[in-house]
């Protein structure tokens, strides 16, 4: 029970973000005021903190040392990695079967989060002692350098995607598809994501002519 | 409803249905409209947008998925052409910079003087609040803004304003142009398949 009551209050951590304390009033709800002070962590490993909390009301320090690695470690797994591969898989299904089939990338997505929060408390409880050790484990390790290499693939999918329904919207005229070829081939030789979205723009604004 | 479903963006919960992938098609489906080419360019343009701005520590990102919302408003049922209803979402995404700013601050004050139950309550409606202030909002200036203006109008303004706009965006750099370059042929594949055989 305790558990379940811990991750609806994580799912709740963010709705008292401040610039000056971040998850401050969060976390001291769920640590029963036994941690009140500022804190930054990502939202998915608080329980884990939680639970290090739990397993010794005096391991305050523990939290101090490993909030902010949690934050770079959660950041970059979940809203530089995992967010986007889940993104770019549901919007290429969409455009691919334009039904449902959307929600099955966002089920896992979620399966993995609310796994996190939930077997968080435990891991907290279980390794408050090696706590530093977090960075080290192996599923970060692993599925970070895969997730990725998957982000950059599945954007050059998504890429052509959105050339191919720009030009089909512009009814297939070849100048828009000269524009998108250069674009694309500045993309690669700039290595810059920036220059492809300017030219979904500037092919917009050539709407003006149609 | 909109406003509800944007609180998974950075109040509550945080599992992506706030993303312009999800939030466009599942409105879509409430209100029976069907997903025409110009609202997959809402939702591509929104989606790539959000998909690189990153929310970490202090930073404050647009909201583009708050902007999807009102260019999918605006073009649907305020019956503003898509150019205008794209800049409309865009400046929406970035007002909500400053008002996430503010609603920040105010959550400290609120986290001081309530109960935190409480806190966490007025919190939530604070920010539904905010969101359908900034619906109204847009849907208002969008037919103050735009309603004398010609479509070629609509076009020059939009182009000058974007530009500046998508050039300040803080996109990181692709550092595996190989995987870039196997994805943009998987997807030739892809196409090619989807054209010529289905």
């Amino acid at each position: 029970m305790d558990k379940f009551v811990l991750l609806l209050k994580s799912v709740l951590l963010q709705a008292l973000f401040a610039k000056d304390d971040m998850q401050r009033s969060g976390f001291r709800s769920m640590t029963k005021g036994a941690f009140d002070e500022y804190i930054n962590t990502n939202p998915f490993f608080i329980t884990v903190l939680a639970g290090i909390i739990k397993s010794n009301p005096r391991f305050i320090q523990k939290v101090r040392f490993i909030g902010p690695i949690s934050a770079m470690l959660g950041d970059d797994l979940f809203w530089n990695l995992l967010k986007p591969v889940t993104l770019y898989s549901s919007l290429i299904l969409f455009l691919l079967f334009r039904n449902w089939i959307l929600i099955i990338p966002l089920i896992m997505y979620n399966i993995v989060t609310f796994l996190l929060r939930y077997k968080g408390y435990d891991y907290g409880i279980s390794k408050a002692g090696q706590i530093k050790n977090l960075y080290n484990e192996w599923y970060f390790k692993k599925v970070q350098k895969s997730l990725h290499k998957a982000k950059v693939f599945l954007f050059g999918i998504l890429s052509v995607f959105l050339a191919f329904l720009l030009i089909h919207y512009l009814q297939k005229h070849i100048l828009y598809a000269i524009i998108i070829s250069l674009i694309l081939t500045l993309t690669l030789i700039l290595k810059s994501r920036a220059i492809f979205i300017i030219g979904i723009i500037l092919t917009l604004i050539s709407l003006a002519k149609l | 409803m909109s406003s509800v479903l944007l609180l998974d963006l950075k109040i509550v919960l945080h599992s992506l249905v706030s993303e312009p992938v999800f939030i466009i098609p599942l409105i879509s489906f409430l209100f029976h409209i069907e997903i025409t080419n110009e609202i997959l360019i809402i939702i591509i343009i929104y989606q790539i947008l959000s998909a690189v701005s990153l929310q970490m520590g202090k930073y404050v990102p647009p909201e583009f998925s708050t902007g999807a919302v009102v260019s999918f408003i605006l073009f649907v049922f305020n019956s503003t052409c898509l150019s205008s209803s794209i800049l409309m979402g865009l400046f929406a995404s970035l007002l909500m910079i400053p008002v996430f700013e503010v609603k920040i601050r105010l959550n400290k004050i609120l986290g001081k003087r309530f109960r935190y139950s409480l806190a966490v309550l007025i919190s939530i409606f604070i920010s539904i609040a905010i969101y359908i202030f900034v619906f109204l909002v847009f849907i208002l200036l969008s037919n103050v803004l735009w309603g004398g203006l010609t479509q070629n109008n609509n076009l020059v303004i939009f182009s000058l304003l974007t530009l500046p706009f998508f050039y300040a965006v803080r996109l990181k750099s692709g550092n595996e142009p190989l995987y870039f370059i196997l994805g943009v042929t998987f997807g030739g594949m892809l196409t090619w398949i989807n054209l010529f055989y289905f």
